[in-house]
């Protein structure tokens, strides 16, 4: 017991410890979340009296506790107070929480623990060990308004917590900013001037339908340094048609809104993965601006799965150029008298995986390097979009061996037994048996999608994909179950606040499930009808 | 030697003085050797710091020195991430300053490297007119259950030649620094 206390006890003091350097930041983007959340519980009335307001919460957190186990063990009795209305809505997540139930009891029947009686454990579990400050933490998920905590003082631990997630939250969206012009003004200025004139004409209505349902939440867990980072960038770009379909008649095609996400995880230090998280994005609009280029001049020949995949090589070739040093730096000996060496991007022995993820209207486009995952939940089927570059898979295997080098057992399969992984951005010293090429895969949507998940494999060394997949969608129900009604008056531009707290409980139930590396989780819900059936 | 590399008249020499290991039957035992464009004085300036492995070992994130600093004080390093260790506790045997030579042996850590004994050189050279160094680092230790002598001096080796080629870079840059110092008097 003690053992287990002591594990769940030491991933927030080093996640403390890894902000005491971003004060200042933590403190702004105290205020931007505040803000933020504030906008998003318009009708919500805020408390005052802090001590009421901690109170509150830990009701409402013992309130979910016992729901959960009631839910759980009964089989999900509604409450006789609900009007008509509500009633139909907790019907329809009722029958839903009944398939993902039965799917549960099958998973029992196979010899597999219960996924709801695991929760409800891990939950009893946590009340009775782990001390007050991150009970709070769990009301604030609850909540959904981690901003409330600040009127707290006790919970100085949670709001750190927090707050780190939403600092990577907020610098990528002031990028998306800075990004998103350029892409625009390309495209435009292509356009005829009737859809011109339509698309400046309304930007916001375009925005309105293409926002993503994006939350995400990375810790340090166990390891002593944070070296993962996680990029999302709604509407980074406008993709053209003939990048999506073989339409080439048309050539004044629709253009459609892109979101990018994406998991590095940095290994040797951080120094690659904060690199990708700061310039892969607006690499990969370059290569794809080059790829449109090229395809309109060979008349539209190449194939569109094509033009993705050369765009992405060439995107991740050039990341790893950069932080080599190759390419960006002056290799000339500078006769003034300074120093001729020119220091490079990241020591040759940091390196770190890249798990990238384009949403459109009509694709999913994933590219992979390395051992983060990327999994789509269509239906009740959770499919792997990107596979682990693993050295004991056979074909990584055989091209290590080819280029003269070896895959030995060293704690693990590694490349020279020394890293366990086969493919990397970064890792110079391992040249030439890493490569930074991703493996790409495009699927196009379907109705019955339910989330995408990308994360690092601090998830997924501790949970399979199918359990990921269940969880995710169930915390995504269970918030709107309980906050749908009332709480969301428009959509953010942010975070969406259940698909946030699908990645942030994802996150917690890795370190309690014993993850023993940094863990990063992003969760798109792909369900878009959830919100419209709330709205009033 | 079963590390299978040939090496020079000069560099045979080197190892038959400075690098004998006597390996049992369970032992691996191989030596590598690096040519750096720098001064002895400057290359042995980084290698002698028992207590500062960083100053050229890309894989250590942090060295604690146990006691006092001297033939047989020890220190506890902390290994980066990626690799499969996280610390390795390491004893200083020998360390002569006039004849370059810098011994240590591996006593704790979770890196699977039992019985692990080294001994590193450092000997004046002339490359391209230039005063230059040659380092050789030689290594004896246990080949673990699960792994083959062969596998085990690949490992060893891997990670022993990356050492060295930091420090050809360290030293390097710091051998040009140096160089140019006199220009700004």
């Amino acid at each position: 017991m003690e053992e287990i206390s002591s594990s769940v006890a030491v991933p927030f003091t080093l996640g403390v410890g890894n902000l005491i350097q971003k004060e200042s930041a933590v403190t702004t983007h105290m205020e931007i979340t505040g803000l933020k959340l504030m906008a998003n519980t318009a009708a919500a009335a805020l408390m005052l009296n802090p001590a009421v307001e901690c109170l509150k919460e830990n009701q409402v957190g013992a309130a979910l506790v016992s729901e959960m186990v009631i839910e759980c063990e009964s089989n999900w009795v509604l409450n006789e107070g609900l009007n008509q209305a509500r009633k139909e809505d907790e019907l329809m997540l009722a029958v839903d929480f009944q398939c993902l139930h039965s799917s549960s009891s099958q998973s029992v029947a196979n010899g597999k623990s219960d996924p709801c009686r695991e929760e409800a454990a891990l939950w009893k579990s946590s009340f009775s060990e782990i001390d007050s400050p991150i009970i709070i933490k769990v009301d604030d998920d609850v909540d959904g308004k981690s901003g409330i905590s600040k009127l707290c003082p006790s919970t100085k631990l949670v709001e750190d917590t927090v707050c780190f997630a939403m600092d990577i939250t907020n610098e990528d969206q002031s990028g998306s900013d800075e990004s998103d012009p350029r892409p625009s003004a390309v495209l435009l200025d292509q356009l005829p001037g009737e859809n011109k004139t339509w698309r400046t004409s309304n930007p916001n209505a375009l925005k309105l339908n293409s926002g993503p349902l994006w939350g995400c939440s990375s810790i340090c867990g166990m390891r002593q340094e944070m070296e993962d980072a996680i990029s999302v960038r709604p509407q980074l770009f406008q993709v053209s048609s003939q990048m999506l379909i073989n339409d080439h008649v048309n050539e004044n095609g629709k253009q459609s809104l892109a979101h990018f996400f994406a998991v590095y995880d940095g290994h040797g230090g951080l120094q690659v993965a904060n690199y990708c998280q700061e310039r892969l994005h607006s690499t990969l609009i370059e290569e794809i601006e080059t790829a449109q280029s090229s395809s309109a001049e060979t008349n539209g020949r190449d194939d569109w799965q094509d033009q993705w995949k050369k765009a992405f090589i060439n995107c991740f070739q050039k990341m790893d150029d950069e932080v080599g040093g190759i390419g960006a730096s002056n290799k000339g000996n500078n006769s003034g008298g300074s120093e001729s060496n020119i220091e490079t991007v990241a020591p040759e022995t940091a390196g770190s995986t890249a798990a990238v993820a384009i949403l459109s209207q009509t694709h999913i486009i994933v590219a992979n390097c390395g051992d983060s995952r990327t999994v789509l939940y269509r239906g009740k089927e959770a499919m792997p979009l990107s596979s682990d570059h693993k050295p004991n898979r056979e074909d990584e295997r055989a091209r290590i061996e080819a280029a003269g080098g070896r895959v030995i057992h060293w704690k693990g399969y590694r490349v020279l037994g020394v890293l366990a992984m086969s493919r990397s951005i970064g890792d110079r010293y391992l040249k030439p048996w890493i490569i930074p090429e991703p493996e790409v895969n495009i699927v196009r949507r379907e109705k019955n999608d339910q989330c995408l998940i990308l994360a690092s494999d601090g998830l997924w060394d501790v949970m399979t994909n199918e359990e990921a997949c269940e969880v995710a969608k169930k915390r995504i129900l269970l918030w709107h179950k309980k906050y749908g009604d009332n709480g969301t008056t428009g959509r953010s531009e942010g975070a969406d606040p259940a698909a946030q707290s699908a990645a942030e409980y994802l996150t917690k139930l890795a370190i309690h499930r014993g993850s023993q590396d940094n863990i990063s989780v992003i969760v798109i819900d792909l369900k878009a009808q959830r919100k419209i059936k709330r709205k009033p | 030697m079963n590390g299978g590399e040939s090496y020079g008249a000069i560099e045979t020499q080197y190892i038959r003085r400075h690098h004998k290991h006597e390996p049992r039957e369970n032992q691996c035992t191989s030596a590598l050797v690096k040519h750096i464009r720098a001064p002895v004085h400057l290359v042995w300036s980084l290698v002698r710091r028992f207590d500062q492995p960083q100053k050229y070992k890309p894989f250590v994130s942090r060295c604690i020195m146990q006691g006092d600093l001297g033939i047989g004080s020890v220190r506890e390093v902390n290994v980066k991430s990626g690799l499969p260790a996280t610390t390795s506790t390491e004893r200083l045997e020998q360390l002569d300053d006039e004849e370059h030579i810098l011994g240590i042996r591996i006593v704790g850590g979770d890196h699977r490297l039992r019985n692990y004994s080294s001994i590193i050189t450092v000997h004046p050279e002339v490359i391209d007119g230039r005063p230059g160094t040659m380092v050789i680092e030689s290594f004896v230790v246990d080949v673990p259950d699960g792994n083959t002598r062969d596998e085990t001096c690949y490992f060893v080796e891997a990670l022993i030649r990356c050492n060295l080629s930091s420090l050809a870079d360290v030293s390097e840059r710091m051998a040009v620094q140096g160089r140019t110092n006199p220009i700004n008097h």
